[in-house]
């Protein structure tokens, strides 16, 4: 479980954004094996949070704790995944995977890594793309790839920025399919792996979550539950009327919100 | 325009870019056979020929290699040049492969056609300053041996030189860009020497150090050292920030993060500055051989210059710049192997 206590946060090192504060007092809670998804404009605040869960940034007030204990640094029972991959490009795909596992699982031999590395990249559909680098890859297969590898390194917690964001509405779709499928393949809901996932598209957020967090510049606006059955056909039946209904409130919602585009100071850092 | 007519285009302007090249040098053989020369104390011209027939093979293999890769890159690239050049838009597909290669041919052999007409024929040049080509080129069949000695015994001092300079300021740079500590008190003190010139220090460096051998590979360190070393701690500041947030997610220990994610990340960085670096140790090693030297190209250069011998300096000249070209190559041909991802 995952708690944040009055948590604040503020780039210090940006002069002019001193005065204000990216998020301010957040207090919120992740439950273990819970698929959240945080939502909401760009500029406010999404990845930072993310950024501060996953220990890359320390919070300049209040405390995040996972489990009782609280994040100071990258911990080790945490993955994640960029929006533009960040793969080793000198590595090729199986590479990538396999020095993950490696560094991850210490004492592991070389033929074992291999041979996981090549059970994740048959999960994620690459079975076939194991020898090919970063720079040889469409934008769908290196976030394939980034997500076996987030998945080799058996964390407890997986953290997702915004990673379809850059990919064609196929590849979207698909990953999406893939991500939810990986996610229930642990049949008892207790012991899944916590994934938070952040978004700026509303569907995608309905489409996945058991529970989105819709953010506002400098907070959380909303929690909102998403009580749809898994696996998710979200076209047809009274379940597709019922994530038509989410999607519209959820739309709506966000249009209320203030644009931070439209405010004298945006802080910097990654939107 | 059909297949067949496509055809005979590219063979025409095949046969004249092969033409025009091959009659200035009929032009020049001519002039170097069989015009009578003024100038006296002229070798016999064997040597002179036989570097032209060096250079025109040279030529050929090359002309030949580009054609066929020209021929295998597809009718589609001929066919997107003519579109274009009836379009009037000059475009680098319009410019065929061979056309380079061709207009440097009538380049050399135009200047080698004015210093042969210059200098042995008319003798309007400097008697003494301005050599003939058939006494420089006469150069390398009397002194090849010598030559070949000089080059061995300059690339030993270049290599050990830029192994040593290349290797320390890699690893150093490594773990002075990576750890704060280090940073904080290297950077500073490396911005304070790095801009001294080795070369201008190197009559102190000779006479400071042991033998002159030592003191010309620490020329040759000390160049390519500061620049590699500097920028190895400025490309690791500027290291792409999602290829370090993804390391720190893994915990790698030190060594791992070191050898394992930016060493590899700067390997092209390496080689890219690898090619200015060796011309510039090239030429601060040559400098170095000017001072003092028994053996080198440099000193070759110099020994010939101070005996007024300057057709042994030109010739000098020609391999110091076919060397560096070779080096050059060979540069690139490890950067195209290794950072195939890049």
């Amino acid at each position: 479980m995952i708690t944040l206590n009055n948590v604040s946060f503020s780039y210090a090192d940006n002069e002019q954004c001193a005065c204000e504060q990216t998020l301010s007092s957040l207090s919120f809670q992740i439950e273990s094996g819970e698929f959240l998804c945080i939502a909401g404009p760009s500029g406010c605040g999404k990845t930072t949070l993310l950024r501060l869960l996953a220990g890359l940034h320390m919070p300049t007030e209040g405390k995040i704790l996972v489990d009782g204990s609280p994040v100071c640094g990258p911990r080790e029972d945490m993955a994640i995944v960029f929006q533009d991959y960040a793969l080793f490009p000198w590595m090729n795909a199986h590479k990538n995977v396999q020095f993950c596992i490696r560094q991850t699982h210490p004492g592991i031999s070389a033929s074992d890594a291999a041979a996981m590395a090549d059970r994740y990249l048959e999960q994620v559909g690459m079975a076939d793309a194991g020898n090919k680098h970063p720079y040889q890859m469409s934008g769908g297969m290196r976030q394939r790839v980034a997500i076996a590898r987030a998945l080799a390194m058996d964390r407890k917690i997986l953290l997702l920025d915004e990673p379809f964001g850059a990919l064609d509405a196929r590849n979207r779709t698909d990953l999406q399919n893939l991500l939810e499928t990986l996610w229930c393949a642990e049949n008892n809901p207790a012991k899944r792996r916590t994934i938070v996932f952040v978004t700026h598209d509303i569907q995608e957020a309905v489409r996945l979550a058991d529970r989105i967090i819709l953010m506002e510049p400098g907070g959380i606006a909303e929690s909102i539950p998403v009580p749809l059955k898994r696996p998710r056909t979200l076209e047809d039946g009274p379940a597709g009327e019922q994530f038509r209904q989410i999607r519209r409130s959820l739309t709506d919602r966000l249009m209320e919100l203030d644009r931070p585009a439209g405010r004298a100071c945006r802080c910097g850092g990654p939107a | 325009m059909n297949k067949k007519q496509l055809a005979s285009v590219s063979s025409f302007s095949g046969f004249f870019s092969v033409f025009i090249p091959h009659v200035l040098l009929a032009v020049l053989a001519g002039i170097i056979l069989f015009v009578p020369k003024k100038k006296q104390l002229l070798h016999a011209p064997g040597a002179l020929l036989a570097a032209l027939l060096v250079i025109e093979l040279l030529f050929l293999i090359h002309f030949l290699m580009q054609k066929r890769k020209q021929n295998r890159g597809g009718r589609s690239g001929a066919q997107s040049g003519i579109l274009s050049s009836t379009d009037g838009i000059p475009s680098s597909a319009a410019l065929s492969y061979t056309e380079g290669p061709r207009d440097i041919m009538i380049f050399v052999w135009l200047i080698m056609i004015l210093w042969e007409t210059c200098t042995s024929v008319l003798d309007l040049a400097h008697p003494v300053l301005v050599p003939a080509p058939e006494n420089v080129f006469f150069t390398f069949y009397e002194h090849w041996n010598v030559m070949l000695l000089n080059i061995a015994y300059s690339m030993e001092l270049l290599l050990a030189g830029m192994i040593i300079g290349l290797t320390l300021a890699v690893i150093l740079g490594l773990f002075c860009g990576w750890i704060p500590r280090l940073k904080a008190f290297a950077y500073p003190i490396a911005n304070v020497l790095a801009p001294i010139p080795a070369v201008v220090i190197s009559p102190y460096l000779v006479s400071l150090m042991p033998s002159f051998r030592s003191a010309s590979a620490l020329v040759v360190v000390l160049g390519v050292f500061w620049p590699q070393f500097l920028s190895t701690i400025n490309r690791i500041g500027s290291i792409e920030p999602e290829i370090l947030d993804s390391a720190r997610m893994l915990h790698l220990r030190t060594p791992v993060m070191l050898f394992r994610i930016l060493l590899p990340y700067l390997i092209p960085g390496i080689l890219t500055g690898l090619k200015v670096t060796m011309t510039t140790s090239v030429l601060m090693l040559n400098f170095a051989e000017l001072m003092g030297a028994t053996h080198g190209m440099g000193y070759y250069i110099q020994n010939s210059i101070t005996y007024a011998n300057y057709a042994h300096a030109v010739a000098g000249i020609i391999v110091i710049g076919v060397v560096v070209t070779i080096l050059n190559r060979i540069v690139g041909f490890i950067q195209k192997k290794l950072i195939r991802w890049h």
